[in-house]
């Protein structure tokens, strides 16, 4: 794995990402204006179909997580590593893969950032995403 | 008036049998069932079969063996709680007056490990967020945040349920352990270690009901209650992978229960017993609030007096739960029923909580569905 830029690569999902912005793409329904990640055509609150693409916060703070340390069926990277929620300005909690130096030392409430992640090696690389921690809270 | 009586119930133990396909597991613990209630497997106008591995038509396989007598048969797959809502369905066939004699089966082979969890897309499952555990891991941080608990609460849960199991010869582990070597076992998903969590494995349960006035010593069914978890409820067994900031509605298991209630007539505080979703020490912890066994913040409390342990107040999964039986996911909803009713007819031997009359089972699965089903024994 590499946290390095490589936004050239195959996303592991479609319409997760707004490449360029560098951010999780939501969908915001253009009818009641309410927000989820992933994109998708319809609408959980009123049922539209008029959903518009809209970048997610590219900093946030973490409601809760864990650390997995043991590779689930299907998982392209290595364990032990961190998943959890992370809380965004615009009144979202998104699951998310964590990154941190040190895991162990995660906590809830870290300020976290948007990065890239890649998944897997060569013509498997895929291009993913994780919320980086930024310092430890109190 | 007519009452919904539980005429019968059968297990096939909980654990792992080699080759033995899951289908005839399903057909020893219905002959049980219909043993325990004195019919005849032609008696049974329909069949109610909960799974999530079995493949297609698993109650039309099991007609095959045991006998094609024609009736409708109906395969209900609702992930952990597969078996609550066979039930439950099983009960609505009576009450309608569509039936008057239903069995309800349930019934899993698993593979060893993590659980495929096709409950996600597979994107996720290849950026490893497909991890049922750690949904159950998320709920238990943020519960140790809010109210306190910390990781010996988490393990007295399980030190209570595994000393419950040496008493159930049904259990997949029958073994005390103490309290430090829960804390010294190998951690699994932060702060979930692995013997906080259950294990999926293999078995069968089923149970015969029945539409008829029920009478003295008759276990009779009283309440129900099945719901489907909220978006703005609290991070849970629903396993949402994305959520609003305002997430204060009740939980399914709450909504769930409080119609169950409603139903029956009583409230948690009459309850002599409960078999719940312990998928881990943390579910338990919860699910003794939303269930209403105690105040909000007062589980930890509640457990560490004993209440919930076997000659406490209220013993919760005397039968072992799921942490020592092992979870099967469509026959484990089945497998509370079976301990219930066994515990409300006074035949659990040493694990018997004396003169139980009233006893419930919450089962809760993948998408938050949860079912909540109340026994009285008349």
């Amino acid at each position: 794995m590499s946290s390095a830029p490589q936004t050239a690569l195959p996303p592991i999902g479609s319409d997760l990402f707004d490449v360029g912005g560098g951010s999780l793409l939501g969908g915001r329904c253009r009818d009641c204006g309410a927000l989820r990640f992933p994109h998708r055509g319809f609408c959980g609150a009123c049922q539209g179909t008029g959903i518009d693409r809209a970048p997610l916060s590219r900093q946030g703070r973490i409601y809760t997580f864990t650390i997995v340390r043991h590779p689930p069926p299907g998982y392209r990277g290595q364990a032990p590593y961190a998943i959890g929620y992370v809380e965004l300005a615009e009144g979202l909690r998104v699951m998310t893969t964590i990154t941190a130096e040190d895991l162990e030392s995660l906590q809830i409430g870290d300020l976290v950032a948007f990065d890239w992640l890649v998944l897997g090696e060569g013509e498997q690389a895929r291009l993913s995403w994780c919320y980086r921690r930024l310092e430890a809270s109190g | 008036m007519s009452d919904i009586v539980v005429e019968g119930v059968g297990m096939h133990p909980f654990g792992r049998f080699g080759a033995k396909p899951a289908i005839e597991m399903a057909c020893e613990a219905i002959l049980e069932a219909l043993h325990d209630a004195c019919i005849e497997w032609r008696e049974i106008e329909a069949i109610y079969c909960a799974h999530m591995y079995a493949g297609t038509g698993a109650g039309q396989r099991i007609c095959a063996i045991l006998g094609q007598t024609g009736i409708p048969v109906i395969n209900v797959e609702n992930a952990c709680s597969s078996g609550g809502a066979a039930a439950i369905l099983a009960r609505q066939a009576l009450a309608s007056g569509e039936h008057a004699t239903v069995l309800a089966v349930g019934l899993e082979k698993m593979p060893r490990g993590f659980m495929d969890m096709d409950y996600f897309e597979p994107w996720r499952q290849h950026i490893g967020h497909a991890v049922n555990p750690a949904q159950f891991a998320f709920a238990s941080r943020r519960l140790m945040h809010e109210q306190g608990i910390t990781e010996r609460h988490l393990a007295l849960v399980a030190e209570k349920n595994h000393a419950h199991s040496v008493h159930n010869d049904k259990a997949m582990y029958r073994k005390r352990f103490t309290v430090d070597e829960i804390l010294a076992s190998p951690m699994i998903v932060d702060p979930l270690r692995l013997l906080m969590l259950c294990a999926p494995n293999e078995g069968a349960a089923a149970a015969v009901l029945r539409r008829r006035a029920a009478r003295p010593g008759d276990v009779r069914l009283i309440g129900h209650g099945l719901k489907t978890a909220t978006r703005d409820q609290p991070l849970g067994e629903h396993m949402p992978t994305d959520s609003p900031l305002r997430s204060d509605q009740p939980s399914v298991t709450r909504r769930a229960a409080d119609q169950a209630f409603a139903r029956a007539a009583i409230g948690p505080q009459d309850l002599d017993v409960v078999e719940m979703q312990d998928t881990d020490s943390g579910t338990e912890l919860i699910n003794m609030t939303e269930l209403g066994l105690c105040e909000r913040g007062a589980a930890a409390t509640m457990l560490e007096s004993g209440a919930t342990r076997l000659g406490g107040r209220l013993p919760v999964n005397p039968s072992g739960g799921l942490l020592s039986k092992g979870e099967p996911v469509g026959a484990s909803g089945l497998g509370q029923i079976y301990e219930v009713v066994n515990q409300l007819r006074d035949r659990c031997g040493q694990r018997q909580v004396p003169g139980a009359r009233l006893g419930l089972t919450q089962a809760l699965g993948a998408g938050g569905n949860c079912s909540v089903l109340v026994f009285e024994r008349c």
